[in-house]
């Protein structure tokens, strides 16, 4: 009984000490504007998906490890919503400094990949900035990432093989550089705090 | 009786000249896109001047296979283009054609689009009537 007693100030300090340890393990909290954050601990290790970028390189988990992505999944015959996504990330993408840039990849990943390939995405993205990468695969290996990351995407049902739309999701997914999904940024989306949020984040 | 049904006749092409009349049309642009890209959005405001409703039913231009009109709505974040049939002109309010609402959809350019041209665009009414509009291509 005693040494029970005498145990509890030991589990009373322990309680004490691993809050404070907690607060100090957070020494850098980070004021985000307009991503909804999953933080370290919830940050998602991605499945293995294979995707192959327009240089004709893959684009896997351990392609992704060693900088900042963040994914935008849409399509090129997409001329209304798609555009003002690219104009967004190649207006934020002039406004960061060289370390910025050269720490975070911005990626177009297709979901219309009968329509899409290499060389229109490799067209498409580099018109609106010449750092923007594509990606794309089967439709089974793009599912792997949209089904890990949440991003809903269909081809509605048409008639005509050639001309029918792809509903998509319009959110960002950010992974960190150890290629683990830990952020996002929903519609709509304001440019200006997306970039404030990268440059803090990248920069951390 | 002739005279009956050809006053009839000229009065009601005049109501409906008039109707056409009363359709403003302002701001119009197509959003400049690569070459790789079958298609492009057309942008403008339509504004009903007149106390009667009119509907666009139809678009076309020489510069496309054809047009089409859309509205791209987003629900739970998903984005959809959903096809429309008419453009609803109510009176005396403004439609706005414009990035991530309704647009014309204009499907495979017939010509190169530098930033600066003008295309011309034809609408046509429910009464069979039409209109020409300028569109500019901007980025």
């Amino acid at each position: 009984m005693n040494k029970l007693l005498a145990s509890i100030p030991v589990v009373i300090a322990l309680i004490l000490g691993l809050a404070v340890a907690s607060q100090w393990w957070q020494p850098n909290v980070i004021e985000l504007k307009a991503a909804t954050w999953l933080g370290e601990e919830q940050a998602k290790t991605l499945p293995d998906f294979e995707l192959t970028d327009h240089h004709g390189q893959p684009l896997t988990p351990q392609t992704i490890q060693g900088k900042w992505h963040l994914m935008f999944f849409g399509y090129t015959h997409c001329p209304d919503i798609c555009p003002d996504t690219m104009q967004l990330f190649s207006g934020m993408m002039k406004g960061f400094d060289k370390e910025t840039l050269e720490n975070l990849q911005v990626t177009f990943i297709s979901v219309d990949p009968d329509r899409d390939n290499l060389e229109n995405m490799k067209q498409y993205v580099t018109y609106f900035h010449p750092e923007i990468l594509s990606a794309t695969g089967t439709m089974d290996q793009i599912n792997v990432l949209t089904g890990a990351t949440g991003i809903l995407h269909y081809k509605a049902e048409s008639d005509d093989s050639e001309n029918y739309e792809v509903a998509h999701s319009g959110t960002l997914i950010l992974t960190n550089p150890q290629g683990r999904f830990i952020g996002l940024f929903s519609p709509p989306l304001d440019p200006r705090l997306i970039a404030d949020d990268l440059e803090v984040l990248v920069n951390s | 009786m002739k005279a009956v049904i050809i006053s009839t006749v000229l009065l009601f092409s005049t109501l409906i000249q008039a109707d056409n009349s009363q359709i403003q049309f302002e701001d119009g642009w197509i959003k400049h896109l690569p070459p790789v890209v079958p298609m492009r959005a057309g942008y403008l405001t339509i504004e009903n001047k007149g106390k009667t409703m009119n509907r666009i039913v139809a678009v076309q231009s020489p510069a496309f296979e054809w047009v089409e009109m859309h509205e791209t709505i987003m629900a739970d974040g998903i984005m959809k283009m959903v096809q429309q049939d008419s453009i609803d002109l109510y009176p005396e309010k403004k439609v706005l054609l414009k990035p991530g609402g309704k647009h014309l959809m204009m499907m495979k350019p017939k010509q190169s689009m530098a930033i600066g041209d003008t295309i011309e665009v034809i609408m046509t009414f429910a009464d069979g009537s039409t209109r020409q509009v300028q569109l500019e291509v901007k980025q």
